[in-house]
Order: structure tokens, then C-alpha cells, then sequence
């Protein structure tokens, strides 16, 4: 059940699949979104390590292979 | 490319792309130390760092997966994080940076629980926003700051497009504000009946009941600490570290 202050209508629109996939590089959790086969770049970091963010391997944009 | 190397950490990053670039371009790149170096240099390290901090933003997701479209914090990932960070010797405390819609009760509950009964400090900054369900998981840490400018919306929980069709539906639902409401009463300075007051207002949202705290209010109502920034909010986190560690070394002695 959804307590939230964004209309439903908004939060299920119908759309097509972005192709964001989710892999573990050197023990930080990346969302990468799929550019071309087999490589991808890096959409988001997943993690509370602050310094994963500083980390310039993980910078969005970053080409990576996926 | 070999499969095998799938999963490797620094081969990964070869992109054989650049090897045909020309070479005044490369130089002009001060990160691209893969070409140049033919390695990837490590991050200089803080040693020092005695916290993470766990970003809550978007939709909170949780039962259901939703559109790619929508920027959400999964619950899946959270919690396995509020174990490590729990367990982990040299995490010593957490701030939770909340900028969220809102989204799965559940979820959000179980989150605000999490940080609730970890063993550590925790201070919560709201930045932006931190709506329905960020309500409780902004209360939910030891401290909590609101940003100035930030809102909070507090309004009660529904089923859109559903038509209630028997009393035990209602009951339901007042069950699960029940749940909502209760976290926040415990876990801040507002007072039930104020807080349903709130919830029920009308006249202040365009189509719906409730209230849209910004900044002071929400300070104002018991419900956030206090309005600050995440200079504030770390310098107390920092505080209750000590503090806490303070307290273990007296018992130990």
C-alpha cells in the first residue's frame, strides 16, 4: 500500500523498460544503465559509504562493462 | 571480450574505445589514467571516517516494483545496509539525508524501524522534502534536522480509485494510519491529537486534507529537532559518537 503524496496515476504510467541493470564493482552496488551490449554506464551508487562517492571509478557517466 | 572477466574489478574498466583516440585528446583528460597509466589509480582514503550516511529519496519502494520511471530507494537494499552498518566495528554512527515523495508503508515502516533500533547514533536531515511515509523515517533517528526551505506533508493514508465496499476495508485503513501515527508519536515531541489534526486539515492542499510543513513548522509542531544543515547535522552526529563512547568506556571501567 502506497502513503505518498505523488498520484498514483503519475507513480504507474504506462512506459517503456529503461534498460538499468544493477552489478557489484570492487564491493560498491552500481546502477548502470545498458548503452550498448556489453557495457553500460553508471546511472547511480548504491551505498552509505560516503567515500564511494568521491571515488572517481564510480563517478556517473563512467563507462563500465557490464 | 572474455566472459571470464566478467565480475573483475580493474579490467573492467578497459574501454577499448579509447585506445584509438588521438593522443593530444588523452592528455587533455587528467582522469583518464587507464590509457595513460594502463592502471586506475585508488581514491585517496580517509581513514578517519567514523559514519555513512544513507540517502532516502524518490518513491520508497517496496511490495510492488515500480516504473523504471520513478526514482526510488528499495527497501532491499536499505536494510541489508542497516545490518552492515550495525555490525560493522568502525561505522560508528549514521545520517540519514531524506528527500522523498513518500511511497510502500511497509517499507517505510520496517526502515524506520531499522534505524530506530540500531545500536548506533543516527541523525536525520530533511532536505527538499520528506512526505507521508519520510514523516516517521525522519523521526525515526536520535536527532533530526529539517532544512529551511525543505516541506513535510502529513495527510492521511488512502485508496485512490478504490471503492471501500465493507466496514473491515475502513478498518484497515485505520489500522495503517494507526501504525503511522503511533511511530511519529513515539518517536518525536507531537502529540497524537495534533498530529490527527494536522492530518485532517483541510483547506491548506489543493485536492486533498492535510498540512504542508515547511522548515520551522515542522520544528515548530515537535516533529523535527531542529532546522539546520548537514554542517549541523554532522557536527551532532558527532557529538552523540561521543557521547556514546563516552558511555561504553564508563561501563567497562
Amino acid at each position: 500500500m502506497l502513503y505518498t503524496v505523488m498520484p498514483l496515476d503519475v507513480i504507474f504510467q504506462e512506459e517503456e523498460e529503461g534498460g538499468y541493470r544493477e552489478l557489484e564493482l570492487g564491493g560498491v552496488q552500481l546502477q548502470v544503465e545498458e548503452t550498448s551490449p556489453g557495457w553500460g554506464t553508471i546511472a547511480r551508487v548504491i551505498s552509505t559509504d560516503p567515500r564511494a562517492f568521491l571515488d572517481p571509478r564510480f563517478q556517473p557517466g563512467v563507462r563500465v562493462q557490464i | 571480450m572474455s566472459s571470464q572477466n566478467k565480475g573483475d574489478f580493474p579490467p573492467l574498466f578497459k574501454e577499448p574505445l579509447h585506445a584509438e583516440q588521438p593522443q593530444v585528446e588523452e592528455s587533455q583528460k587528467p582522469l583518464d589514467t587507464i590509457t595513460q597509466l594502463g592502471q586506475m589509480p585508488m581514491p585517496p582514503q580517509e581513514p578517519d571516517l567514523n559514519f555513512h550516511c544513507m540517502t532516502i529519496v524518490g518513491q520508497i519502494e517496496g511490495h510492488i516494483i515500480l516504473p523504471p520511471k520513478n526514482k526510488t530507494t528499495k527497501y532491499e537494499h536499505l536494510i541489508p545496509q542497516l545490518v552492515a552498518i550495525a555490525q560493522s566495528k568502525t561505522i560508528k554512527g549514521l545520517l540519514v539525508v531524506l528527500n522523498t515523495v513518500g511511497g510502500d508503508i511497509e517499507a517505510g515502516l520496517a526502515i524506520a524501524e531499522m534505524i530506530k533500533s540500531l545500536p548506533k547514533p543516527s541523525v536525520s536531515l530533511v532536505l527538499g522534502g520528506g512526505h507521508s511515509i519520510g514523516v516517521p523515517i525522519a523521526c525515526s533517528t536520535n536527532y533530526s534536522y529539517i532544512a529551511e526551505t525543505a516541506t513535510m506533508t502529513i495527510h492521511p493514508i488512502r485508496l485512490t480509485g478504490m471503492v471501500i465496499s465493507v466496514p473491515q476495508t475502513y478498518e484497515y485503513l485505520e489500522k495503517m494510519q494507526e501504525r503511522v501515527t503511533k511511530f511519529v508519536v513515539g518517536n518525536s515531541g507531537i502529540a497524537e491529537e495534533r498530529f490527527r489534526e494536522l492530518m485532517f486539515r483541510t483547506g491548506e492542499l489543493v485536492r486533498d486534507v492535510g498540512t504542508v510543513l515547511i522548515g520551522k513548522e515542522a520544528v515548530a509542531e515537535g516533529i523535527i529537532d531542529q532546522v539546520g544543515g548537514v554542517g549541523q547535522a554532522l557536527n551532532k552526529l558527532q557529538e552523540l559518537i561521543q557521547q556514546q563512547e563516552a558511555e561504553t568506556s564508563e561501563v567497562l571501567q
